[in-house]
C-alpha cells in the first residue's frame, strides 16, 4: 500500500535528519516503527503525511507515486500527533470532529452520519459538548483519533499515541486501535514502548541515526532492539508484550 | 486547573450565544464608535448594558483574575495619564470606564463567538466585496483571534515555570526581556503546530464555510441596540453636556 524508496531529509544541506529509508507497508497491516529520540521517526511520519518534503527518494501510495503530491497524501493519510492538545483545533469535541468535515467540502447529512459513526466508535458521546481542554489526558487522545479517523484516511499515522498516558487510558487507546485494525484500517504507529504493543503489530521497522536498521515480523526483530536503544522485558513471550491483558 | 480563561469561547445557552457573530461584532462596534466621543454619563448609560450582558451570559469573572490584574494595571495607568493630561477627575474617570467597556465588550465577543464562527459570518459579507477573497480575509480575523488566547495561554506557562524555578525580581528589566523572549519564542512553536494541525486536517483558508442563520435575539440585540442610541442621538442636542463637543 504504501512504499518508501532512498526517502531522505535534512533541514540543512549535508546535514541529512533521513537517508535512504526504504520501507513497504501491506494494506490492512499494522506496523509499528520505533527506534531511541532522537532517531527520526516524527520526521519520517510529517514526510509521508505531506507536511514536510523530501530532498529525495519516493513516496508511492497505492500505486501511485504521490511524492510531489503532498495535497493528494494531506487527503488520503491521517495523522494523529504526538501531542494531542496541539491538534485539537476546535472550541468544542464536536466542532473539533467536524472541522477536517468541513475542510472536505462534505455534506451536511454525511457530516453527522460520520460523527454519529466515529463518536459512538470512539466514546465520546458524553463529551461532545465539552471544551477540549477540559477532557482527561486519554480522552484528548480518543479525541485526536477521532478527528482524524472521520475523515476516512485510506493510511492511519499515530505519533507515540501513549505518551503521557496512566495505564487505564493506553488500554483504551489499545482497545480503540485493535478494533480499528480489526476493521481493516492499514495503521503505522511510532512509539518506543514496544512492550505495551509489541505482541499486536504485524511487522515491525527499526529506525536508528536516521536510517531503517530492520524491518520485519516481532519475532524476527526481537533480538535487535536492545541493540538500538528499545527497551523490551527480557524472557517475556513475544505474545504477553502488550498492556491489554485478558 | 482553572479551566476559565479569558477571551476563550465558552459554549452555552445564554442570550449572546444564540446571536449572530455579525450582529454581535456590528453592535458592538456601533457602542465603542459612540463611547469614543461619550461623556462620563453617556459612558455610564452604554457601561451598563454591557454590565447586564456580562451577567447574563454568566461571566466567570472571578476566574479571570489573573488575566484581569493585567488590564487593572492597564487601566490604572490609562487613568493617570489622562488625569496629568487634562487635571480632570471626571475625565481620568471616563476614560477608566471606556476602557473598562471596550475589554468587557471583547471579553463578551470571545465568550458567546466561537471564532470559527466569527468567520463563517465575516466571510460571506466581505466576499461580496469585488476584488476581495472574502474568505481568506475572514480566516485571518480567525486565525487572529484564535491567537489571543494562545497568548494567555504561553504567557501563563512561561510565568509558572520561572516562578516554579524560584526566579527573583533581582533585575526586573532583565527579567522583563527574557520573559518576553520566552514567550515570543514558545509562541512560534505553538504557531508552528497549529499551522501544521490545519494542514494536516486540509484547512483551506478560501474555501467558503456554511453560513450561519440570523434568530429572533440578533433582531432583539439590534433593535435594542438602534433604539438605545437613537435615543442618545437625539438627546445629544437638548443636553450637549452629555458628549464631547465634536
Amino acid at each position: 500500500m504504501l512504499i518508501l524508496q532512498n526517502l531522505s531529509f535534512g533541514f540543512e544541506k549535508n546535514k541529512p535528519i533521513l537517508s535512504d529509508i526504504s520501507l513497504t507497508v501491506e494494506r490492512g497491516s499494522f506496523t509499528l516503527i520505533t527506534g531511541p529520540n532522537g532517531s527520526g521517526k516524527s520526521i519520517l511520519l510529517k514526510l509521508i503525511k505531506g507536511l514536510l518534503k523530501p530532498t529525495g527518494g519516493t513516496i508511492t501510495l497505492e500505486g501511485a507515486d504521490v511524492t510531489g503530491q503532498s495535497k493528494k497524501r494531506l487527503r488520503a493519510i491521517g495523522l494523529v500527533f504526538q501531542d494531542a492538545e496541539t491538534q485539537i483545533v476546535g472550541q468544542t469535541v464536536e466542532r473539533d470532529i467536524l472541522f477536517g468535515l468541513e475542510n472536505l467540502g462534505l455534506p451536511l447529512s454525511e457530516q453527522q452520519e460520520r460523527l454519529d459513526g466515529v463518536v459512538q466508535l470512539l466514546d465520546l458521546k458524553e463529551q461532545l459538548s465539552q471544551r477540549p481542554r477540559t477532557l482527561s489526558g486519554g480522552e484528548k487522545r480518543r479525541l485526536s483519533i477521532a478527528g482524524v479517523l472521520v475523515m476516512k484516511p485510506r493510511l492511519l499515522i499515530m505519533d507515540e499515541p501513549f505518551a503521557n498516558l496512566d495505564y487505564p487510558s493506553v488500554v483504551q487507546v489499545l482497545k480503540t486501535l485493535l478494533q480499528l485494525k480489526g476493521e481493516g484500517h492499514t495503521i503505522i504507529l511510532v512509539s518506543h514502548e514496544v512492550e505495551k504493543i509489541l505482541a499486536s503489530a504485524d511487522d515491525v521497522i527499526i529506525l536508528s541515526r536516521g536510517k531503517v536498521v530492520s524491518q520485519g515480523p516481532p519475532a524476527s526483530v526481537r533480538s535487535l532492539f536492545a541493540e538500538h536503544g528499545v527497551y523490551v522485558p527480557p524472557d517475556t513471550p513475544l505474545e504477553e508484550l502488550t498492556w491489554l491483558k485478558p | 486547573m482553572a479551566e476559565a480563561l479569558i477571551f476563550h469561547y465558552r459554549q452555552q445557552k445564554a442570550f449572546l450565544n444564540r446571536c449572530n457573530p455579525l450582529t454581535k461584532l456590528v453592535c458592538i462596534l456601533a457602542i465603542l464608535i459612540t463611547l469614543a466621543k461619550a461623556s462620563f454619563a453617556v459612558t455610564v448609560l452604554l457601561l451598563l448594558p454591557l454590565v447586564l450582558l456580562g451577567a447574563t451570559q454568566r461571566l466567570p469573572i472571578r476566574r479571570y483574575g489573573k488575566e484581569l490584574r493585567f488590564f487593572f494595571v492597564m487601566t490604572v495607568l490609562i487613568g493617570i495619564t489622562e488625569y496629568a493630561a487634562t487635571g480632570l477627575l471626571l475625565s481620568c474617570i471616563t476614560a477608566c470606564l471606556r476602557f473598562l467597556a471596550i475589554i468587557l465588550s471583547g471579553m463578551l465577543l470571545s465568550d458567546s463567538t466561537a471564532p470559527d464562527d466569527l468567520a463563517r459570518s465575516l466571510g460571506s459579507v466581505l466576499d461580496r466585496i469585488p476584488f476581495i477573497d472574502g474568505w481568506s480575509v475572514a480566516s485571518s480575523i480567525e486565525l487572529t483571534l484564535s491567537m489571543i488566547p494562545l497568548i494567555f495561554d504561553v504567557t501563563e506557562e512561561v510565568t509558572t515555570a520561572r516562578k516554579a524555578r524560584m526566579e527573583g525580581n533581582r533585575h526586573p528589566i532583565r527579567n522583563i526581556r527574557s520573559v518576553a523572549a520566552s514567550i515570543f519564542s514558545l509562541l512560534l512553536d505553538r504557531s508552528e503546530e497549529l499551522t501544521w494541525a490545519l494542514e494536516a486536517r486540509c484547512f483551506d483558508p478560501s474555501r467558503p464555510r456554511r453560513t450561519l442563520p440570523y434568530t429572533k435575539s440578533d433582531l432583539f440585540l439590534v433593535t435594542v441596540v438602534a433604539f438605545g442610541l437613537a435615543f442618545l442621538f437625539i438627546a445629544l442636542p437638548r443636553v450637549p453636556s452629555l458628549f464631547y463637543p465634536l
